[in-house]
Parts: structure tokens; C-alpha cells; sequence
């Protein structure tokens, strides 16, 4: 247990470095606009999503689809 | 006398085998072929292929495309086997109509379903049928089967029954002599175990294989086969505006 003990504290430290050190190197103004630009390329992403799951149903077909195609093939002679 | 058979079923393998020569003809991707067949779970199309077989021969609409309908075709030994049309439009005046010879052996049976089905087949392309009516024999007989040919835009052969009567193969003949689109259907006999092969019938012989060859199994597997591959097989030789 004590083994175990050591080791999560170890990770916690190591976990904590990144964090001092950006914010020795970065002023607040950085920081604003990195969060804005993350949240940017976040809503970029959800309406890319949106998008791929509107193209998706958009191009399901149904069993109807498949006796229309065959039905406009013959029609359209 | 008609097999029973389930309604969505048939629908399913009837499209299935459609959707197969779109693909094979190179006019359907294979993205949207498999869309398609796999369509099939949603089971939309049941209530459709209940009424198809209910209210046969009537005419089902499909919204905003056309009408649907459900006939029974004939088998050479007397029985039917259901066959799903996509009714076409009126054909126009203004187009030219076409006319294909069509060459078999000259037997009651075959006569009486062969002829009935082919005219399902290709009336709704504006194909006019013209037949070589008797097994080569008379000297007139044979200049009134060139003439036919002659002035034919394709023709359709069938060696049903043709072991000891081969005069199929001379229409076959004067038709590639004369440089005309041809579809040659060859009977190959049923593929499951029990079931005859019918007697009397050879094979196409390998020098013909090059032309536009159908192996059939029945006179139901022959009708879909020419009914999915007519309008590319129209398309391939210029028959089709």
C-alpha cells in the first residue's frame, strides 16, 4: 500500500509541472485568446459533425427508395 | 398453376437480382447498390408487395414515379411464376419503333409460353416482334427467314429443344453474317438436385460464345435476365435515343 501511495503522488507531481510552467511563460491575454480559439475549433467541429450526420440520413435509403428506382428505371423508357 | 410464394420475398429477390445487373452493366455504384439491398430490413416495402400479389393484375402506384404490377408469366411445362413490371409511359408516336426477329424451336409448348413472355419483355421498349414461325424446311421458308433477319434491328434466339433440330444455329448464323445485335439465350437446365434437365436440347456451340449469350435455368430465370439486361444490352448496340 505504502508502494502504491508513492507512486499516485509521484504522478500527481508530474501531472502539476505542465501546469506551473505555462503559466510562468503565458500572460492572461494569451490565455484568453487560446481559450477562444479552442472553443472555436470546438463548435467548428460540432457543426462539422452535424454536418456528417445530416449526409448521412440525408443519403439512407429506404426499402421505398429501392421500388422507386426500380420503377423510374422502366417508367423512363 | 402458380407456386405460393411470400410477397416480400419475391419483392426482395426480384429487386435484389435487378439491382445486380444495374451493377454489372455498370450502371448503378456499388456504394449505392449495397444502400439499396440493404434497404430491405426496414421492411417498408412489405405492404406493397401485399397488395402487388393481392390485387394482381392491378395496377399499384408509386408515389411521384409510376405504377407497379404484379403478372404471371409461363414456364414451358404449363406452370406461372410470378413477374413484377415497372409500367412504362405510353410510348411516343414520335419515336421509331424497333423490330426483332425471334428464332426457336417450333414447338406447341414452347411457342405458346415463350412468345407470351417476350412480348411482355420487350413491348415496353417499342419492340415489335417477328417471328420465324416454322422450323426451317420449304426453300421459301428459309428466304422468308433471311428476309425477316434482314430487315430486323436485333433478334432474339432460344435453343430450347434444339438437340436434333438445329436450325436455331443457321438463324444464328445468317444474323452474325449479317452483322445484327443478337441475344442468344441457351438453355442449361434447373441447378437443384432432383429436378430433369429437359431432353432434346444441346449447347451453343463455343464459336458463338462471343455474342450476347443468356445461360437460363427456366423460362422465369430467362425473363429477368432479358428484362434487367435490355435496356444496357439497347444502349451498348445504339438502339435506344
Amino acid at each position: 500500500m505504502a508502494a502504491k501511495k508513492k507512486t499516485s503522488s509521484t504522478v500527481k507531481t508530474l501531472q502539476a509541472k505542465p501546469k506551473v510552467a505555462a503559466k510562468r511563460t503565458t500572460t492572461k491575454s494569451t490565455q484568453g485568446a487560446k481559450k477562444v480559439a479552442a472553443k472555436r475549433s470546438r463548435s467548428k467541429l460540432m457543426v462539422l459533425e452535424e454536418k456528417t450526420a445530416a449526409e448521412k440520413t440525408a443519403s439512407k435509403k429506404t426499402s421505398l427508395d429501392a421500388l422507386r428506382f426500380f420503377v423510374k428505371t422502366y417508367a423512363n423508357l | 398453376m402458380s407456386l405460393s410464394v411470400e410477397p416480400a420475398v419475391f419483392v426482395r429477390e426480384f429487386l435484389t437480382g435487378f439491382f445486380e445487373a444495374q451493377l454489372v452493366n455498370g450502371l448503378l455504384p456499388t456504394d449505392e447498390y449495397y444502400d439499396l439491398i440493404a434497404s430491405f430490413r426496414d421492411g417498408l416495402f412489405t405492404g406493397i408487395a401485399e397488395r402487388l400479389f393481392a390485387t394482381s393484375p392491378n395496377r399499384i402506384p408509386v408515389e411521384g414515379f409510376g405504377d407497379l404490377r404484379l403478372i404471371y408469366l409461363r414456364e414451358f411445362d404449363g406452370g406461372e411464376f410470378p413477374f413484377l413490371q415497372g409500367l412504362a409511359q405510353p410510348f411516343s408516336p414520335q419515336k421509331r419503333k424497333l423490330t426483332c426477329f425471334v428464332g426457336h424451336r417450333f414447338l406447341p409448348s414452347i411457342e405458346r409460353s415463350l412468345r407470351f413472355n417476350l412480348r411482355h419483355l420487350f413491348e415496353p421498349h417499342g419492340i415489335d416482334l417477328c417471328w420465324s414461325g416454322y422450323d426451317l424446311a420449304a426453300k421459301d421458308v428459309f428466304r422468308e427467314i433471311v428476309s425477316g433477319i434482314k430487315s430486323a434491328d436485333l433478334c432474339f434466339f432460344d435453343n430450347l429443344g434444339t438437340l436434333n433440330k438445329p436450325n436455331v444455329y443457321i438463324e444464328v448464323g445468317i444474323a452474325h453474317a449479317l452483322d445484327k445485335p443478337m441475344l442468344v439465350s441457351e438453355y442449361s437446365g434447373p441447378s437443384s438436385k432432383g429436378r430433369r434437365k429437359i431432353g432434346d436440347t444441346g449447347s451453343v456451340p463455343s464459336d458463338l460464345q462471343g455474342l450476347l449469350r443468356i445461360q437460363y435455368r427456366g423460362y422465369q430465370d430467362l425473363c429477368q435476365r432479358i428484362y434487367f439486361g435490355l435496356p444496357a444490352f439497347l444502349d451498348r448496340n445504339g438502339l435506344r435515343e
